[in-house]
Formats: structure tokens, C-alpha cells, sequence
């Protein structure tokens, strides 16, 4: 067969082509000779799948898309966003017609596009920022849950933004899974990005006999670092402390490390298969191993040599919510049960079906406190009916959470916004405090943005609540609550960054 | 007459009987056919006016001769083939797989490197594979060259994201459609041209978002891609006379698309609240008349080339221009913009019905194919969306069993009468 002529010709423009796109995006860059302007975002790291490799999503003030009035710019129209700098960050300050645009310290004129939702809908600017990336694999364990990013953005010499770097702070605080309490004298910890002492020494008492007084300014201090994303940790009966990792969102295994009091890592990480369940201040890490089939699941117990204790199963839709001793908590939608080790063998000793489960936890080895439809109630061993605790006046979903001594916090979910284009959704929850003996406190509401959705709180193996001195710690979303109870208020909140060096990411 | 067409037939299938059929090429085809015919001509067995009809009978059936043309193509069985493209789509999917799971690990010149490298690489074993000589393996080369496709595409994505482009508008797109079309007829492959009517359409539908303001896939605009679907038929048209076979490839392409597009607008449940365009929204009235213009152009430029033939005449000027022109005229109907109208519904069928006719005087069997799918998808459709709240169920889908088991079998013997009528026609 004779080849066409004009045959290698149209062949070889192709990478041609490419070339072209490749001088064009060096272009942009190399001859870019505007400011690297600081923006703070968010990140999520999402791991690779067989057809497509990891990626990092930034959200944030400048990536947001902004409401339109269409009369004025109309859908597919070109438009700029001006934002004025406000301390870290930019805040949005108008819509404007297309045009040269400032790029400087205090004004930023971002490009966007005026889009329609596919169905309806308001038009929206949408801002021409890169969003995503493609990161290596070994990045996404490197990035924490709820990670904050300093971007550095460039205008472009073809006025295509770009992204110059991404940096992460390095004690950002993360979503906390675990606030730990600690002998007297020593101070609580908290299991997030990083481990982080609640240093003492920033509000020590005036007679010494506690802390906590002023609380004002509340300081974090990262005493070290945990590889991997932190998904549960306790303090053992010995005070060290188990802090159990994944290396990434798709890893079926838990790395286990055990730290001193002071944060010291005291040995290797121990590797376990399986989905971690619950911890124990015994050093017990139940595990569901293998795949969970049609039939269920199987349930282990393991000790922190890795040796298999005590074994149970797993229905379909249940999980563990707590251990205590030889006492493991299993819950579903529809039911709780508490179970007992007997023989090797985890035996039911109560079961109490309930509608809408949303949240248990073990007050003690013969007290459950569940979160259901109607209420929150209190489960004792023994007894079948269900004592009604507290039913909120409004609201929707809510979590328990207890802690050794038997106190109790309920947080109802009031609201939970999330706008089109933003991944990160605003919340809003209400706070209830119950001691081991008395009755419940309101202690209010609190705000934020963002952090593990509500779902995900409620199946985390560690406790988020601590109480000393009358003060109580509860880790929420990316931020840790700071409440005075007998003055029922909100006193502080943890959620900065508590400097230290940083990583970059991009 | 007929005992002379059996001698006609007898004599040109002996010639090429003598020859390697597998290697014929339709135009060595043809040339022999004219030169009988010219030669009974000139010997007195056929006047003046049956050899003129029969020349132009075969210049339709075979297409224009090229002159000096020196072309063997092989045909494989059709079970190699279907492995051959089979295999092409898998390696196609695997390459695309590779860019995208592996992008985010690969440092800035690895990225670069790789993304003209292995375009590169692929074009140059394929125009190795094609180049004649004891080497040559043209199958082979074809496979390469389709991936050279994908490659660029890939590339071309992946690149723009790094460098964090926001194009206007897609013109690099359009530009690797049309070289990949190109490449196409050249090397005869269907499933390069194939990969370029995808590349075309994707173009365009950027080209709606960005004009219309969008969503990206735009499949809530799915007028102009009437418009687009029509381009393409006509262009099939034309290019059956370079290739009959890719050029009746491009009439089933846009068939599809202008029944899919005219298909969504039709569905009760679609909704499509799309802003009409302004006046100031010259963007969006050009992706939306623009290409019925193109489908005029070449419409017209088909009827100069094929001038006096009245099958031609027939199968263009009825049914397609009249769906053309009654589509782009239906674009200014005020209404279609805000809500589903009757007329959504009556362009659908009327589209059908008028692929089917054309089918028929085009000589296309698989356009004759899609239009009767599309045309019962139609009455299965209106059915539904008539009868499911008035009726009971158990009646509703009695009737509609009934209908689809007796409906389809009158549309299959339609449909056969159709296909032969292209036979006794030819």
C-alpha cells in the first residue's frame, strides 16, 4: 500500500501541537513578572483509583464562586472578582466588568466565568483559580484532614492564574479523633494533625491547685508528629498513650504507636489489617478483619503485640461504638447491643432495639448512653426499657459522647448548609453536658465551616470529651470548644495553627 | 435489457474474478466496469443513453475514479477486524489509564517529555508500519495512529490542567478533529474517524459552554448538536465519494447525534430552562446557527459536485433540507427556550421519518437502521408519556407489550422494504 504524502505531515503536528501548549503554559510562567500574592485555602486530598491518580481539591474565599445578577452579566461572559485583603486572608468585595485588573498587596482582581447550575438556578462568577491538581500517591498521607494550605498565586504573563506553591502548616490542628485526659498535673492532649499537648503552663491557677483560670488565648503546642491520618486514640492504664493511624483513605490496615506522656514516640509502629473498631485503655484493639460479607463480619480482639484475643461477628450495618474491659458496645440503625467476652467468644448479654440510632457510647461497663429517634436515652445491663435521658427541643441529628469518669455531651445538629459550588459546609450545634450525677446543662451553640461531617463523628473509636476542673474540652469538626459549665459558655476555641515549620505540598 | 446486464455482470465479475479480490480496490473496481461499458459501447451492444445511465450509475455506486490512483487495500474477515478494533479500544482505554493514574507522580519534564514522546513515538510506528515495503502492515498502522489520537488527547487535557489554561474557547480541539479526520480517510480507518467525530463533538460542547455559559458537557443544550448532527451528515455525504465507507460511517455519526439531540428534546422529563440568547449573546446564536450553515454549505457544495443526478437531488433536497431549514427556523420558536413544546415532539418524529427516506434515496442501509430505531424509541416514548397516568398498570404495560412485540414486527418488514428499495433503486 503506498502511504499518502500528506500522511506524516498531519501525524507529526499532533506532538507538534502539544508543543505548542507546552511553550504557551512556560510562557505564562516564566515571563509572569507580577506579585506572588498569599491566599489561604482548604484542601482535601483524595486518593488514586485504578483509572485516575490522586488529587488534591482547594476551597476557599478566592476559589468560591460568587452569586450574579444575569441582567447585568449575562451567562458566558467574562467578569472579575475584586477581593481586599483582611488580615490573612482576601475577603470579596464586588462583581466588575472585565477589564486590566489590580494585582497588588491589598486588591486582587480575580478572572471568572458566569455560569448557570445545569437546571436553573441563579448565575454564578466563577472564579478561573486552579482548584485541583494531581499529586503523587505518597502525598495524600502527608496532607491532614481538614488541612489548611497557603497558596502562592501568580497573575500569568497570559493572565492565566496560576498556582507558584502550596504550603501546609505543619501544626495546623486537624480533625481532632481523640482528646486524651492525663493524670493531675499533667496536661490533656489532643490527636489531630499532630499530637498536641493543651499546655498547662499558659493557664496555670493562681493557687496552683489546677489551671484553667484565665482561660484567654488558649495556646497548643504540637509535641509530635503522627505519620499517616490519625483515626483513634486512648491513654492507657500505664499513661501512655495508643494512637492508631491510616496511610491513606483507601488503606484497609491501622499503623499503632505508642507515645509517652510527654509525646515521645516509645517504639516502631505496629502494622494491623482490617478497620479498626474501637480501643480500650487495656491496650484491646478490636479490629474487624477481612471483607465483610453477606453473612457479616468478623470481629477480633487484639492486644498491642499483635496477638488475637477474644473473637465476635458483625451483622450488616453494625459496628462497634465502645470497649471497656471485657465489655464491647455494638450498634446499627436500628438496634444497641452490649456485649460480654465469655470463653474466647463474644456473647450478647442485652439488646435493645431502638429507631434511628445515631450515636452511642459506654458510660460504664453496665451503662450505655444512645442517641435515637425521640431522644437520647440510657441503656443499663439488665434492664429492657430504655430510660429516657433528654429530648431536644429542636434539631436534627445528634451525637454522644462520654468519657471514664461517666459524663455525658450532646451535640445536636441545628443546621448544616453547603453551598453548590463549596465542599465545605457551614454547621451550627447545640451543646448539652451531663455529669455522671446530675442533670443536664445547655451550654449553647457553636459555629463553624467545614470538618468531618457529622456522620463521621459518630463512629470515631476514641473519646472527644474531657472534663477538668469544671472546664470541658470537646473536639468538634477541626476545632477543639472550650466551655465553662457552671457558667454554661462557650469560653474559647482552638482551631489555629500553632506555627512551627511547614511542608510544602505543590 | 436483462439478458445484457447478465453479460455485463458476467464479463466485469470474470475480470475481477482474475485478479486478487481481497486486494481490489473499489476504484481499480470501477475503472474496469467503465472500461467494459465504454468498449460495449463503442462495439454497438449499448446506445448512447444506456451507457451514459450506466457510467453514472457506477460513479454513484463506486464513487469518482482518481486518476493514477494506486491503492490495494486489504480486508480482513470480520471477525479479525472486530478483534483488531477491540484490541485498539483497549489499548486506548490503557494509555488513557496510564496518563491519568500516573500524572501526579511525574515531575514537570517528565510530564512534558512524556506527553510529546509518546504521541510522537506512536505516529512514527505507525507511518513505519504504513510505509511500503515487505515491512508493511497498513492494520498496524492504523491501530498506532488511533492511538496517537488518544495520546494527544490525553496529553493535551492534562497539559492544559497543569498549566492551569482557562481557554475561551477550544480551538486546539478542533484543529486535532480535523487532523484526525484527516488521517483517517488516508489510511481508511473507521476507528480513527471515529475518535475525530468524538473530538468534534467534545469541541463543540465546550464551545456551547463557553458561549452559553453552561455546564461543560452540555447536555442540557442539546439544540445546537441538531445542528452539528446534520453538518455531519452532509459531510458524509461528500466524503462518500472519497470513501464509501467512511463516508457512510459519518452519515450513521450524524444520525445519531441529531436523533439523540432531538430525542432529549422531546423527553417530558427532560428540563432544559435554558436562557434564549440575547441579542448581545452573539456567541451563543453563532454555536447555535452556525452549524446548520455549515450543513448548507456543504450541501450545496455535494449538489454543484453531483449536479443533474436526481437520486442525489432526491435524497438532499426533500428530506434533509427541509429538516435543516425547519430546524433552524424552529430555534427562533419563543417557547422552546422555557419549556417543552408540542413542537419538540413533532420535529422528533418528523426527524424519523425523514432519516428513513433519506436512508433510502442515499443508498444507506444503516441510516435507514437508526432512523427506524430512533422512530419506534419515538412511539414508545409518546406512549409512556400519554397512557401511564390515564391507564391502570396491568393495562398499560399489556397494551404496551402488545405494541412493542406487533409494532416491532411491522417496522422490521418496513424496514426490510426499505433496504430493498436501495437495492432495486441501484
Amino acid at each position: 500500500m503506498k502511504r499518502p504524502a500528506f500522511l506524516p505531515f498531519a501525524a507529526l503536528l499532533l506532538p507538534v501541537l502539544l508543543g505548542l501548549i507546552v511553550m504557551m503554559g512556560e510562557w505564562n510562567r516564566r515571563l509572569d513578572r507580577s506579585a506572588a500574592l498569599v491566599a489561604l485555602a482548604s484542601a482535601q486530598a483524595i486518593g488514586g483509583t485504578p483509572y485516575s491518580g490522586a488529587r488534591l481539591l482547594l476551597s476557599g474565599p478566592i476559589l468560591q464562586p460568587r452569586d450574579v445578577d444575569e441582567k447585568v452579566f449575562r451567562a458566558g461572559s467574562d467578569v472579575l472578582l475584586r477581593f481586599r485583603k483582611s488580615g490573612d486572608d482576601w475577603v470579596f468585595v464586588e462583581t466588575r466588568a472585565p477589564g486590566e485588573g489590580r494585582w497588588n498587596a491589598s486588591t486582587l482582581d480575580v478572572p471568572a466565568r458566569v455560569e448557570r447550575a445545569r437546571y436553573g438556578g441563579s448565575a454564578k462568577a466563577v472564579p478561573l483559580v486552579p482548584k485541583e491538581f494531581a499529586i503523587p500517591e505518597s502525598a495524600v498521607s502527608r496532607i491532614r484532614g481538614g488541612a489548611r494550605l497557603r497558596l502562592s498565586l501568580r497573575r500569568g504573563a497570559l493572565g492565566n492564574v496560576w498556582v507558584h506553591s502550596a504550603v501546609q502548616s505543619a501544626d495546623a490542628l486537624g480533625d481532632v479523633v481523640a482528646l486524651l485526659d492525663g493524670p493531675p498535673g499533667t496536661p490533656p492532649v489532643a490527636v489531630g494533625s499532630a499530637m498536641f499537648l493543651l499546655d498547662p503552663r499558659e493557664f496555670a491557677t493562681a493557687d496552683g491547685s489546677g489551671w484553667m483560670a484565665p482561660i484567654a488565648d488558649l495556646k497548643i503546642a504540637s509535641v509530635a508528629a503522627v505519620p499517616g491520618r490519625p483515626v483513634g486514640a486512648v491513654t492507657l492504664s500505664d499513661g501512655r498513650i495508643l494512637v492508631a493511624a491510616t496511610r491513606g483513605p483507601s488503606d484497609r490496615g491501622i499503623d499503632l504507636t505508642v507515645y509517652g506522656p510527654d509525646g515521645k514516640s516509645t517504639g516502631e509502629p505496629r502494622h494491623l489489617d482490617g478497620l479498626l473498631q474501637a480501643l480500650a485503655a487495656d491496650g484491646s484493639i478490636w479490629m474487624e478483619e477481612g471483607r465483610r460479607g453477606s453473612s457479616g463480619g468478623r470481629l477480633v480482639r487484639r492486644d498491642l503485640s499483635g496477638s488475637r484475643g477474644a473473637e465476635g461477628g458483625l451483622d450488616t450495618g453494625e459496628f462497634v461504638f465502645g470497649a471497656r474491659d471485657d465489655i464491647v458496645g455494638r450498634r446499627s440503625g436500628a438496634m444497641v447491643a452490649r456485649d460480654r467476652i465469655d470463653g474466647g467468644r463474644l456473647a450478647e448479654t442485652d439488646r435493645w432495639p431502638l429507631d434511628s440510632v445515631q450515636g452511642a457510647c459506654l458510660r460504664s461497663r453496665d451503662a450505655i448512653v444512645a442517641s435515637a429517634r425521640g431522644g437520647v436515652f440510657l441503656l443499663k445491663a439488665g434492664v429492657r426499657q430504655p430510660e429516657t435521658l433528654f429530648v431536644p427541643q429542636s434539631g436534627g441529628a445528634s451525637s454522644v459522647s462520654c468519657d471514664e469518669a461517666g459524663d455525658v455531651v450532646v451535640a445536636v445538629r441545628l443546621a448544616e448548609s453547603r453551598r453548590v459550588y463549596e465542599p465545605r459546609a457551614e454547621w451550627t450545634e447545640h451543646l448539652y453536658y451531663q455529669p455522671a450525677v446530675g442533670a443536664f446543662v445547655d451550654l449553647g451553640e457553636i459555629r463553624g465551616e467545614g470538618g468531618e461531617g457529622a456522620q463521621a463523628i459518630l463512629r470515631e473509636p476514641s473519646p472527644r470529651m474531657l472534663v477538668r476542673n469544671g472546664i470541658l474540652f470537646y473536639a468538634v469538626r477541626g476545632q477543639i470548644a472550650v466551655f465553662d459549665i457552671a457558667a454554661k459558655t462557650l469560653k474559647a476555641r482552638i482551631d489555629e495553627r500553632a506555627g512551627g515549620p511547614s511542608e510544602k505540598i505543590l | 435489457m436483462a439478458p445484457l446486464r447478465s453479460v455485463i455482470r458476467r464479463d466485469s465479475l470474470k475480470e475481477i474474478e482474475r485478479r486478487d479480490w481481497a486486494r481490489a480496490a473499489m476504484s481499480e473496481i470501477r475503472q474496469v466496469l467503465e472500461s467494459h461499458v465504454r468498449g460495449w459501447g463503442n462495439a454497438g451492444l449499448l446506445d448512447g443513453a444506456q451507457r451514459d445511465r450506466i457510467l453514472a450509475d457506477i460513479a454513484i455506486t463506486y464513487g469518482p475514479a482518481r486518476a493514477g490512483q494506486d491503492q490495494t487495500k486489504t480486508r480482513f474477515s470480520v471477525g479479525v477486524w472486530i478483534l483488531l478494533s477491540l484490541g485498539t479500544l483497549a489499548m486506548a482505554a490503557a494509555l488513557a489509564a496510564w496518563f491519568a493514574r500516573d500524572w501526579g507522580d511525574w515531575g514537570r519534564l517528565t510530564r512534558v517529555l512524556l506527553s510529546l514522546g509518546v504521541p510522537a513515538v506512536l505516529a512514527l510506528a505507525g507511518l513505519f508500519s504504513l510505509k511500503p515495503g515487505p515491512r508493511s502492515f497498513p492494520a498496524l498502522g492504523k491501530v498506532f495512529l488511533t492511538l496517537t489520537a488518544i495520546a494527544t488527547l490525553s496529553a493535551t487535557s492534562l497539559l492544559s490542567e497543569s498549566y492551569d489554561f482557562h481557554p475561551r474557547h477550544a480551538a486546539m480541539t478542533f484543529v486535532e478533529a480535523a487532523l484526525f479526520a484527516v488521517m483517517a480517510f488516508l489510511v481508511d480507518s473507521a476507528l480513527l474517524l471515529w475518535t475525530a467525530v468524538i473530538t468534534l463533538s467534545v469541541a463543540f460542547g465546550f464551545e456551547v459552554y463557553s458561549c452559553w455559559g453552561s455546564t461543560w458537557i452540555s447536555i442540557a443544550r442539546p439544540l445546537p448538536f441538531v445542528g452539528l448532527g446534520l453538518a455531519i451528515l452532509v459531510g458524509g455525504l461528500l466524503a462518500r465519494g472519497v470513501s464509501r465507507r467512511l463516508g457512510e460511517q459519518l452519515l450513521v455519526a450524524g444520525t445519531l447525534m441529531t436523533q439523540t439531540a432531538l430525542y432529549l428534546l422531546s423527553l417530558k422529563a427532560f428540563d432544559f430552562r435554558e436562557p434564549r440568547p440575547t441579542g448581545e449573546m452573539i456567541g451563543a446564536w453563532l454555536v447555535l446557527f452556525a452549524p446548520f450553515a455549515l450543513a448548507l454549505l456543504l450541501l450545496g457544495a455535494a449538489a454543484r459536485r453531483r449536479r443533474g443526478e436526481v437520486t442525489f437531488a432526491r435524497a438532499a433536497a426533500i428530506p434533509l433540507l427541509s429538516m435543516l431549514l425547519l430546524f433552524a427556523l424552529s430555534s427562533l420558536w419563543p417557547g422552546r427556550f422555557y419549556e417543552r413544546s408540542w413542537v419538540d415532539g413533532v420535529l422528533f418524529t418528523l426527524a424519523t421519518i425523514a432519516g428513513a427516506f433519506f436512508g433510502v434515496q442515499a443508498g444507506s442501509p444503516a441510516v435507514i437502521n437508526v432512523s427506524v430505531v430512533f422512530f419506534a424509541l419515538d412511539v414508545f416514548s409518546r406512549f409512556s408519556e400519554w397512557f401511564w397516568e390515564e391507564m391502570p398498570a396491568v393495562s398499560f404495560f399489556s397494551l404496551m407489550g402488545l405494541l412493542l412485540i406487533l409494532g416491532g414486527i411491522a417496522l422490521e418488514r418496513v424496514r426490510r422494504r426499505l433496504v430493498r428499495r436501495i437495492g432495486e433503486a441501484s
